[in-house]
């Protein structure tokens, strides 16, 4: 008998344990906005403005880190942050939303805004090794929704042409089923490439956070692999990782050192690879 | 032992040498006086000489500076005079931060001699420029007072609070206007719908196919005249005579092109002779095929109502004739 109260206490104290987290996710949402707004009524003045979207972009992050992984929570995040003067964080941001929904048009239009805004010297061809080079992908373009929808619909056309065949016996049917068929089976093959595309972003991203040079080894004392340094916003993948220093490629494929401390990991790729 | 003349030139060449190194260094000390200070003098030499502080503000801002000028008059050797270091004086170096300003050369005639300083005070506290101690040389002094002291009395100033500084005008944050409108509301924390699961493709790919052949079946069971009409199609001489059929109401003689299709299928499918046109030749021609009476009469029937409706003045409609032969074409291919 004791022993049962004592666990009913025991469990009582632990529901109320739980349900007694000051920061729900609805009251972080709400000062994440909140802040938001703030910052918004001190735009006139960019000194009092940006911590207040600083303030916004931190909730909004830690709501990202409770798992509301949604394309409109990536967006809200990467304004934020950019409104706070932290554009590599933004490009993060965004990064993590396309990965959730990468057929999302308004994150890859804020995606290709932030890389704009780079700061790319204007003498050399620095911005032409680092910036990405986007090829037409079908699953960028189309959700698997869409995609289901559309593969259902061809699909069903090949089924009624079949059927209308059967019935009538009449060729044009089959010629019509020929078509429908077709294009399901490119749909598929477009599909099947596309996912052998995205295999090359299996490798974690990493944003340059402050200006840095990229040494040819995983030290201070190696000489400069490229002859400006990288801006901030910059972004390449992680190749390895030694001694605080992590090796990365650009978009052109240059291969070198950047310290750890310059640069923003991908969280989500991050786990994934550690 | 006799020496050569060039080693004899050389060594007298030597000797003035050194003796001009000599009388130069000699002329460039001068001689110090007897009993001539070692603090406060600075060269002036006079029978009266005064010397006194002038400054350019006696109220200075915090962070300000006064521009104050010693002002030495009466001395008969203004440029043999050098400028007292006050940064080297502790009454001075407490007060002030010290920067020696650009002194003029004194006029050839003139018996007055200036040294500009600029001074920054350390602190509020500061109330004066300090009295300058000046010993000068007079020659036609009592002897032991050839070195008297003149004094720059001290001249009180006011230290007062800097204005506060001016906050530079605020900047507007000059970010595009679309990153200022965000989503709002509870649908943030909703997670994003990722697109269909594997069952969904696999219900899609079973289900339609499924779909058609419940589609088909019922189809049968509802046209079943229809399902015949379709196996008719099967047969060429079948689906060529209802295909003029079709055609027929549209010909220039419809009662006779139904006519003929009957007949054409008639002679492909029983093989009857081209010259067997009539109901009645076809009706026996058939009957000779030992095909069922009710068949050959049917057959006379259908090519009599072609024959009314092409001969009859009345004029039959069409429609039953075409319908009554494509009834016969597919009982006779269910036969």
């Amino acid at each position: 008998m004791v022993r049962a109260a004592l666990a009913i206490l025991l469990l009582v104290y632990l529901a109320t344990d739980c349900s007694a987290n000051p920061s729900s996710d609805a009251d972080l949402l709400a000062s994440a906005e909140q802040a938001f707004a703030q910052g918004i009524a001190l735009r006139t003045d960019a000194v009092k403005a940006r911590p207040a979207f600083a303030q916004s972009a931190a909730a909004y992050d830690e709501l990202w880190r409770r798992n509301h992984h949604n394309p409109e929570l990536a967006l809200n995040r990467a304004h934020a942050h950019r409104l706070a003067g932290n554009l590599p964080a933004a490009i993060v941001a965004l990064h993590e939303g396309l990965e959730v929904t990468r057929w999302n048009r308004s994150l890859q239009v804020a995606l290709e805004d932030a890389r704009g805004t780079v700061a790319y010297p204007l003498v050399g061809n620095l911005a032409t090794q680092c910036r990405p080079t986007h090829a037409p992908s079908v699953s960028a373009r189309m959700s698997p929704t869409e995609a289901w929808f559309l593969a259902g619909f061809l699909w069903l056309l090949v089924w009624v042409g079949l059927t209308r065949f059967a019935m009538t016996r009449t060729v044009w049917y089959l010629a019509f089923v020929g078509l429908a068929f077709i294009a399901l089976v490119l749909l598929g093959l477009l599909w099947r490439q596309d996912h052998r595309n995205r295999a090359d972003e299996a490798l974690p991203l990493v944003v340059v956070a402050s200006e840095a040079t990229l040494r040819r080894g995983n030290a201070e004392g190696f000489p400069a692999r490229l002859e400006n340094a990288l801006p901030a916003g910059t972004e390449a993948r992680e190749l390895n990782r030694r001694g605080g220093w992590l090796q990365v490629q650009l978009a052109s494929g240059v291969v070198g050192w950047l310290p750890r401390s310059a640069v923003l990991v991908n969280e989500t790729a991050d786990e994934a690879v550690g | 032992m006799r020496e050569h003349p060039p080693v004899r030139a050389t060594l007298l060449l030597v000797v003035i040498a050194l003796l001009l190194l000599i009388s130069g260094a000699a002329q460039a000390q001068e001689p110090a006086r007897p009993g001539e200070p070692t603090t406060h003098y600075y060269g002036a030499a006079g029978s009266r000489i005064e010397v006194a502080w002038k400054l350019d503000r006696t109220t200075v801002l915090e962070d300000g500076e006064i521009l104050a000028t010693l002002v030495i008059t009466g001395a008969t050797n203004p440029p043999q005079v050098i400028r007292p270091p006050l940064s080297q004086l502790p009454e001075f170096q407490d007060r002030f931060v010290i920067t020696d300003g650009v002194a003029l050369a004194p006029a050839a005639d003139s018996r007055t001699v200036s040294f500009p300083y600029r001074l920054r005070p350390r602190n509020r506290s500061v109330d004066r420029v300090p009295t300058l101690e000046f010993r000068f040389y007079n020659a036609g002094g009592p002897l032991g007072s050839q070195y008297p002291t003149a004094r720059a009395r001290y001249v009180p100033i006011t230290v007062t609070t800097a204005p506060p500084k001016l906050a530079p005008p605020p900047v507007p944050l000059g970010e595009p206007e679309h990153l200022f409108r965000i989503a709002t509301g509870l649908t943030l924390l909703q997670r994003a719908n990722t697109g269909p699961v594997r069952t969904a493709w696999v219900l899609l790919g079973v289900i339609i196919p499924l779909l058609a052949v419940l589609w088909y079946a019922t189809w049968r069971q509802v046209y079943p005249g229809a399902h015949r009409l379709a196996r008719i199609r099967r047969s060429r001489a079948a689906r060529r005579a209802v295909d003029l059929l079709n055609r027929a109401p549209r010909s220039p003689d419809p009662p006779a092109a139904t006519t003929a299709a009957v007949l054409g299928y008639l002679q492909a499918r029983f093989a009857l002779q081209p010259g067997i046109v009539t109901p009645t030749e076809v009706a026996q021609a058939l009957r000779d095929l030992e095909v069922q009476n009710t068949v050959c009469e049917a057959v006379a029937e259908v090519l009599q109502r072609c024959d009314a409706a092409r001969f009859a003045p009345s004029g039959e409609s069409m429609v039953a004739p075409v319908a009554a032969a494509e009834a016969l074409i597919a009982q006779l291919e269910d036969a």
